[in-house]
């Protein structure tokens, strides 16, 4: 990822005004949404203030009421995701194995990797019903094919002349598996998890935005039609901190098992 | 060749397959029909909602919406990431917008249009152009950065001004990169058009699936979410064709 620093060398180091740019730019983002509406030049009503959103902030975490929507959409989101990942990675392998199979498998599947996942929503309702069940469900369904995808990506790029080498050697099925087959996959399979991470809690907040009566994405819907959209954006925020810090997870995975060679 | 006409056939097989076992289940008995509708009942239910016109009014209702958003998220990505490739400084001041926008799924956002632009049209758009924006201008400032600078430097030596630079050098050597952004950009635009519809709009794809939903009404349900399912295919299909053009255009 970091290969274009080369394509900067023959340039200067980075001198004041770049190195702070990020920062600066912030600062006079915050600046502009805390003066702007109290100009009167947008109206406070639908943009809030970053005063007010701190203060909103202290209200919201002090409260019983927010930890547990915090429970509530992590677990829709922990056990929809976890299934997919144990359902996925054996299927992926199995389907992977024999030609026929994944021939078979792959018209649907992609069909179902491309389209947005929260379109079924309405359908797993009418299944499962408007509780928990519906939104593990459609969790389950985003992460599902991301993973199953990348998976069979990366079981083809696979060196046949690797596997029948091992063979010859003596290799069992078990060994064969751990020092070729899973070593090959495991990029492709992070970045099926990456896709999977993502598309799954766009999906839970999607699902309780959709239809529920608690959890994050229900507050948010909440306020936002009450107008409150100081609350709205510390709901708002918690997500982008959620997805933050699941996105450097699987970084931190990807820099240990990733692709060495960067494309 | 064969390998790729036996992939087909396999892909018709499924596809028949899927139907029939469908169709088979539900005639059956195993599974009611309220639940899944069946394929006949879903067919005469398409033929029947053409005819009325239905299915031209929400579909091109929902493309609209996608034309407008994707050709927004495309021009904004391209011209933000061409900036912040070609000035440090730009992308540097881009970058905490850019982290905030790549880690927040975009749904969370949606109660906020919604309450500036009210339900239809302008908050599904707006909805998409989030979804789609970061991957084209992740993909564009990869593709600006990755221009050989040999390549640079020869032509300013030569006198390039930056304007030739930019339109000779930069923008078509990234033109696969950005193809790329665009590849992903189609299917997360499609999908932020649709959940927008599926919210609240009074028209759209979208819309037809929770509207008939709400009635209970499976089989026309299903027609509209097969119908999605076809655009993505085809959305994507037709990018690929676009890339593997723009591939040959490079050369």
């Amino acid at each position: 990822m970091r290969a274009p620093v080369r394509a900067r060398s023959g340039r200067p180091a980075a001198h004041g005004l770049e190195r702070w740019a990020g920062v600066i730019a912030v600062l006079v983002f915050l600046a502009l949404w805390e003066i702007l509406p109290r100009l009167g030049v947008v109206n406070e009503f639908f943009t809030s203030r970053p005063s007010l959103l701190a203060v909103a902030a202290v209200e919201v975490l002090a409260s019983a009421q927010y930890w547990s929507d915090l429970a509530l959409t992590m677990q829709e989101f922990a056990v929809g995701f976890g299934l997919a990942v144990v359902v996925a990675i054996p299927m992926g392998l199995l389907i992977g194995a024999s030609p026929i199979a994944r021939g078979i498998a792959m018209t649907p599947m992609m069909a179902l990797y491309i389209a947005p996942s929260m379109i079924l929503l309405p359908l797993l309702i009418l299944w499962l019903g408007v509780g928990l069940a519906s939104k593990i469900a459609v969790v389950f369904i985003a992460s599902y094919f991301p993973i199953v995808i990348n998976l069979l990506a990366g079981m083809d790029e696979i060196d046949g002349r690797l596997v029948r080498v091992g063979h010859v050697f003596g290799a069992s099925r078990l060994q064969l598996f751990s020092t070729i087959h899973l070593p090959a996959t495991m990029p492709h399979l992070l970045v099926g998890l990456r896709l999977a991470v993502g598309r799954g809690l766009l999906s839970v907040i999607a699902a309780e935005i959709f239809v529920s009566s608690a959890g994050i994405g229900y507050r948010i819907q909440m306020f936002g039609n009450s107008l409150r959209i100081d609350r709205l954006l510390v709901y708002a925020l918690t997500v982008s901190i959620i997805g933050y810090t699941m996105s450097r997870v699987i970084g931190l995975l990807e820099e240990r098992w990733g692709a060495r060679s960067v494309s | 060749m064969t390998l790729r006409r036996s992939s087909w056939a396999l892909g018709l097989v499924s596809f028949v397959g899927l139907l029939a076992i469908w169709q088979a289940a539900v005639s059956a008995g195993l599974i009611g029909a309220y639940y899944v509708s069946s394929p006949i009942a879903v067919g005469e239910a398409f033929v029947a909602m053409l005819r009325e016109g239905t299915i031209q009014r929400h579909f091109t209702a929902s493309a609209i919406s996608f034309l407008i958003a994707f050709a927004i998220a495309t021009s904004a990505g391209v011209a933000l990431g061409m900036a912040a490739g070609m000035f440090r400084t730009v992308e540097r001041t881009l970058d905490p917008f850019v982290w905030f926008l790549y880690s927040t799924p975009a749904i969370a956002l949606y109660p906020l249009f919604v309450a500036w632009l009210g339900f239809g049209r302008p908050t599904s758009v707006a909805t998409a152009v989030m979804f789609a924006l970061t991957p084209i201008y992740a993909n564009t400032l990869t593709g600006v950065k990755n221009v050989s600078p040999q390549l640079m430097r020869m032509a300013h030596s030569f006198g390039a001004r930056p304007m030739d630079l930019f339109v000779r050098i930069a923008l078509p050597a990234s033109v696969p990169l950005i193809v790329g952004g665009m590849q992903l950009g189609v299917g997360r635009a499609l999908a932020g058009v649709l959940v927008a519809e599926l919210f609240g709009a009074n028209a759209g794809l979208g819309f037809s699936i929770a509207y008939n939903a709400q009635y209970m009404r499976t089989t026309k349900m299903m027609v509209f979410i097969l119908l999605v399912i076809v655009c993505g295919l085809v959305l994507t299909r037709a990018m690929a064709a676009v890339s593997a053009m723009s591939d040959r255009w490079r050369t």
